[in-house]
C-alpha cells in the first residue's frame, strides 16, 4: 500500500476538519440565515435587503440559487450538504486549474531544454 | 459582501472589470514561477475550507449576520497573487452554481475580495515584521496571532469602504457615499471581528500541527 505523504495528509485532514467544523458549527448553532452587511445596509436604507434595481441580465440556470437544494427540509442537513458540494466543486476546479497551469509550466521548460540543447 | 446584478452600474463595472482582469493576468503570471507541485493540493483544500466558512454566517447585530471573506487567510499560506486566485475562483463558483452576487457584478466583488482586501494583507506584514524580527519562529506566536487578527479585521474594513463608495457613486443607488460609508462601517466594523478570529484560529491551529505552511519573517512576501 501506498503511504500517503505528510502533505496530502494535512490536506486531507484539513478538508475533513473543515467540513467537521462546519457541521459542529451548524449544528450549535451558531448560523444565522439573516441579512448580511450588505444586505442589512441595503435594508436600513432602501427598506429592501435586497435591494436590486432593474437588471438587463439575470442568470437563471444555477443549479442551486441560493444555496437551495431540491426535497430538503432539515436545514440543518441541508447547509452542510451544500457546504460540502459546493466543497468539492472548489476543490476539484482549483486542483485541476493549478494542475493544468504546472503542467504547461514544465512542459515550456522540457521544450526550452530541447531548443537549447540543439 | 457579494454585491448582486443592477446594484452598481456599468461606469463603475467595466474599469473594475479591466483592473480585475489585468491583476488576473499578472497573478497567473506570477504563481506559474512561484507555485510548487506538492503545493497543489493544500491550495485546493484551504480554497474549499474558505468556500465552506463563508457558508458559515455568524450574528454580529439585531439579527444582522457577517461571513468570513478569507483572502488574508488565504494569503497569509501562500501569497497575495495566489490568494487572488483562489477567491476569484469561489467566487466565480457562488455566482454561477448557487446564484450568490451577480456575474456582471464579478468584477467588483473580486475587487472588492480580492484587491481591496489587499490592504489587511499589508497590515498583517507590517505588523510580523515590526514585531517578530528577533523572536524565534514557533516559540512566541503572539506576534503572528496579533498580525492575523489585524490583518483579517483590516480586510473587512477596507472591502466594505471600497463597497461604500462603489455603490455610493453608483447611479442605480439612490443614496451617496456620505451616507453608504459610515453605514457598510457600522455592520462591517463588527463583521471584521468575526473574521479576525477566525482566521487567528485556522492560522493557530496550522503554526501547532503544520507550521511548515505558514512562511517565516525572511520569506514573508509582501506581494507576489
Amino acid at each position: 500500500m501506498k503511504i500517503i505523504n505528510r502533505t496530502n495528509k494535512i490536506a486531507i485532514y484539513t478538508f475533513l476538519i473543515s467540513l467537521g467544523a462546519l457541521a459542529a458549527l451548524l449544528w450549535i448553532p451558531i448560523y444565522l440565515a439573516g441579512p448580511d452587511g450588505l444586505e442589512q445596509v441595503q435594508y436600513d436604507l432602501t427598506g429592501n435587503g435586497e435591494y436590486e434595481p432593474e437588471s438587463n441580465f439575470s442568470f437563471d440556470w444555477s443549479p442551486f440559487p441560493d444555496y437551495e437544494f431540491i426535497n430538503t427540509d432539515n436545514n440543518y442537513g441541508h447547509t452542510w450538504l451544500i457546504g460540502l458540494i459546493g466543497s468539492i466543486i472548489t476543490c476539484f476546479i482549483i486542483f485541476g486549474g493549478f494542475k493544468l497551469l504546472l503542467v504547461k509550466r514544465q512542459s515550456e521548460k522540457k521544450n526550452a531544454e530541447i531548443i537549447k540543447n540543439v | 459582501m457579494h454585491i448582486g446584478e443592477g446594484l452598481l452600474d456599468l461606469s463603475i463595472l467595466i474599469p473594475l472589470w479591466i483592473i480585475v482582469l489585468g491583476y488576473g493576468a499578472i497573478s497567473l503570471f506570477k504563481i506559474r514561477k512561484s507555485v510548487k507541485t506538492d503545493q497543489v493540493a493544500i491550495i485546493s483544500v484551504i480554497t474549499a475550507m474558505v468556500f465552506a466558512f463563508q457558508m458559515l454566517n455568524f450574528p454580529i447585530l439585531t439579527g444582522t449576520s457577517g461571513h468570513l471573506i478569507g483572502f488574508v487567510l488565504m494569503a497569509i499560506f501562500f501569497s497575495p497573487t495566489t490568494a487572488f486566485i483562489m477567491i476569484s475562483v469561489i467566487l466565480v463558483i457562488q455566482a454561477f452554481v448557487f446564484a450568490d452576487g451577480g456575474i456582471i457584478a464579478l468584477g467588483a466583488n473580486m475587487f472588492n475580495m480580492g484587491i481591496a482586501t489587499l490592504l489587511g494583507y499589508f497590515i498583517y506584514w507590517i505588523i510580523r515584521k515590526k514585531f517578530s524580527t528577533n523572536e524565534a519562529e514557533g516559540s512566541n506566536t503572539k506576534p503572528l496571532l496579533i498580525a492575523t487578527f489585524f490583518g483579517g479585521y483590516f480586510s473587512v474594513i477596507f472591502a466594505s469602504i471600497i463597497c461604500g463608495i462603489e455603490i455610493g457613486i453608483s447611479d442605480n443607488f439612490p443614496f451617496g457615499i456620505g451616507v453608504t460609508i459610515p453605514t457598510m462601517l457600522i455592520y462591517h466594523s463588527l463583521i471584521g471581528i468575526g473574521e479576525g478570529l477566525i482566521t487567528m484560529m485556522v492560522v493557530s491551529f496550522f503554526q501547532k500541527y503544520a507550521p511548515e505552511y505558514i512562511p517565516t519573517i525572511e520569506n514573508l512576501p509582501i506581494w507576489s
